[in-house]
């Protein structure tokens, strides 16, 4: 979606109501899709290194918008990955995995000029899908929605654990 | 296979290297505007007259309202001006446009549809995504730490920050 703290609800929210289903599924497992929400924006490091000063550096063109694409995430996620113990992997890959889906699906919701989003599927396609347009990325509306979302679920965690 | 040190600091690399292959594939894409991928200020900045007449999008810092006309930044610092016109929103001066329309000639872009962000909303996007960014930070922490093996494992008890008992917060 919009900010980071709107994704970091989301992946919070979803998370936990997994957690309903799997035992294991700890507030360590919620934290680890939390982190997965912040993969996508890797491409952030652009504001520190822009794109074109890779580019004069390599020689090459760059673009940090890769990260912001399931290929490139699912790349940087598994760097997450290493790091956990083998036994841990499958969990923390598929925990990654759901936080950075969600992001990249939000962010396709948002409010593009053209009414086309970004190509989310790359490297399978460089297809734009259509965008619904339903916020803009500098709107506190999404955020607020995902506190109200993620607030609900955390009490009703506690609820169904008494 | 990956659990010591030097596996870990070796898939990394690797990892890395792949991401790094990623981006200049990204960055080397031509734009497909059959597929929704306009060309852009990076298209533009460099060879105009090559767009007369296609659609594009582009994004800008509105520099006067009357007439409209924006700076694009292209190429990392280049700067292009551009005139807007058939806006359907109020530009404020300041304010960043985003502007998806037609290419005419002397540097001037006919609207078909825009959106305007004030700079207010740009500062509003980067303090919540700090506090997002401390929050899974302070969870982070709280429920994982490193092992001796240059990994991450979960603490058998969260670490408390305030001193209190450990329980399961958000």
């Amino acid at each position: 979606m919009p900010d980071l703290l709107a994704h970091a609800l989301i992946a919070y929210s979803l998370a936990t109501i997994i957690s309903w289903r799997y035992d294991w599924l700890s507030p360590a497992y919620v934290t680890v899709a939390m982190a997965g929400a912040f993969v996508p924006d890797l491409t952030k490091v652009r504001l520190i290194i822009a794109s074109g000063q890779v580019e004069s550096l390599v020689g090459l063109p760059f673009s940090w918008s890769a990260l912001h694409t399931a290929g490139g995430a699912l790349v940087a996620l598994l760097v997450g990955v290493t790091f956990a113990a083998p036994s841990e992997r499958r969990r923390v890959f598929g925990l990654l995995t759901l936080g950075a889906s969600s992001h990249l699906l939000a962010d396709a919701l948002l409010l593009s000029p053209s009414g086309r989003s970004y190509a989310i599927l790359w490297p399978l396609t460089q297809y734009h899908p259509p965008s619904p347009g339903l916020y803009l990325s500098t709107q506190p509306g999404p955020a607020v929605f995902a506190a109200l979302s993620a607030i609900v679920v955390c009490v009703a965690t506690r609820y169904r654990s008494r | 296979m990956i659990e010591t040190p030097g596996t870990r600091i070796a898939a990394v690399i690797f990892l890395l290297v792949t991401l790094f292959g990623l981006a200049i594939w990204f960055g080397s894409l031509s734009p497909a505007p059959a597929v929704g991928d306009y060309p852009d200020q990076e298209q533009l900045g460099t060879a105009y007259n090559q767009y007369l007449g296609d659609r594009i999008t582009v994004a800008g810092t509105v520099l006067t309202t009357d007439p409209v006309v924006i700076a694009a930044t292209y190429n990392t610092g280049d700067v292009i001006e551009l005139r807007i016109t058939n806006l359907d929103i109020d530009a404020e001066p300041g304010h960043t446009l985003r502007v998806y329309g037609i290419v005419r000639p002397d540097r001037h872009v006919e609207a078909l549809s825009a959106v305007a962000v004030a700079p207010t909303g740009l500062w509003y996007t980067w303090t919540v995504s700090f506090l997002a960014g401390l929050w899974a930070l302070a969870r982070i922490i709280r429920h994982w730490k490193v092992s001796r093996t240059l990994g991450l494992e979960r603490r058998t008890a969260p670490l408390s920050f305030f001193g209190g008992g450990p329980d399961n917060d958000a």
